[in-house]
């Protein structure tokens, strides 16, 4: 009685099944089950118009500041800006007066604001919040302090600093 | 008793001179020497009397000022504010016409932002909206 082929083949056939099994389970366990450096090229990609935050502070170090200007705009980069809030101090909590044509022009605004009363803050404090609408690259921006004053209204030395919070194009925060 | 009492001839020429003019001419060497000397050291004593003078007319005229219009100090101790808001006006001027008007004090004229005669809230509306406009503000 002679031997089927199949049956003399059958020993190396699953010979190499175990060796490609072993192989897949091989790769499997080496892959990293996620990778945060490499960009998501499916749903967490930004083209289109964005959102984002410039929080602005102003250090004043030991001086009460009482009153304050500063200009904020955008030296590269297609901005929009479309809202103002106030600031932590209880001084500044309220959104401070600037311009409205500053929302239709979009990349320059001068915000300022003064307080009576007794809690001024000293020290670095955020007293602004500046939203922006984005499109294309991430902005630059540019931040001048025009004036700040203590409580008597004279002028001080103090420095004026932003920390922008918006998606790039690849859905990153910068 | 002597009538005609005699004075020797040296005594009296010696009580002439007491009574007559120098004996030595006016242009003698040596006294116009000695007045020369005499007009050079008197000059600056008169320079440092004038200018003693003046700086004592200076000091008092400066006192009276001081005196009379002492520099205005605010409830805190701070410095006068200013006379009036600066050009291009900022925020700092518009803080500084509040406090002007909380201490209910009397701002000059130039704080009259809007024109319209009277100096008050609505002026420190104005003078923060120049400050924030982008229109006023150097670019």
């Amino acid at each position: 009685m002679s031997r089927r082929p199949w049956m003399t083949l059958r020993r190396p056939l699953l010979l190499l099944a175990a060796l490609l099994g072993g192989a897949a389970m091989t790769l499997a366990a080496a892959q990293p089950e996620g990778d945060p450096a490499a960009p998501d090229q499916g749903a967490g990609v930004v083209t289109g118009p964005r959102f984002g935050s410039v929080d602005l502070f102003i250090d004043s170090a030991e001086t009460p500041l009482a009153v304050y200007q500063l200009e904020l705009r955008a030296t590269a980069g297609d901005i929009r800006i479309v809202g103002v809030e106030g600031g932590d101090a209880r001084a500044f909590a309220e959104p401070p007066r600037y311009d409205p044509a500053a929302l239709s022009d979009g990349e320059r605004i001068i915000l300022g604001d003064f307080s009576t009363g007794a809690d001024l803050p000293a020290g670095r404090t955020r007293i602004a919040r500046v939203h922006l609408r984005i499109e294309g690259p991430a902005p630059t921006l540019e931040l001048k302090l025009d004036v700040a004053g203590d409580v008597a209204g004279n002028p001080i030395h103090a420095a004026a600093s932003f920390e922008a919070s918006f998606q790039t194009q690849n859905g990153s925060n910068p | 008793m002597h009538d005609d009492p005699h004075i020797p001839d040296r005594l009296a020429r010696d009580l002439g001179r007491l009574e007559s003019p120098p004996a030595w001419p006016a242009d003698d060497p040596v006294l116009v020497a000695a007045r020369r000397l005499r007009g050079r050291t008197r000059r600056p004593l008169r320079v440092a009397g004038w200018s003693a003078g003046l700086a004592a007319a200076a000091g008092l005229a400066i006192s009276t000022i001081v005196w009379f219009h002492p520099v205005r100090q605010g409830p805190a101790g701070t410095p006068a504010l200013a006379s009036g808001p600066a050009s291009p006006a900022t925020m700092l001027d518009a803080y500084r016409l509040t406090l002007i008007l909380d201490r209910r004090e009397t701002p000059a004229t130039t704080w009259d932002a809007d024109g319209n005669g009277a100096i008050d809230r609505a002026d420190v509306d104005t003078l923060a909206a120049r400050a924030v406009s982008l229109g006023e503000a150097s670019s």
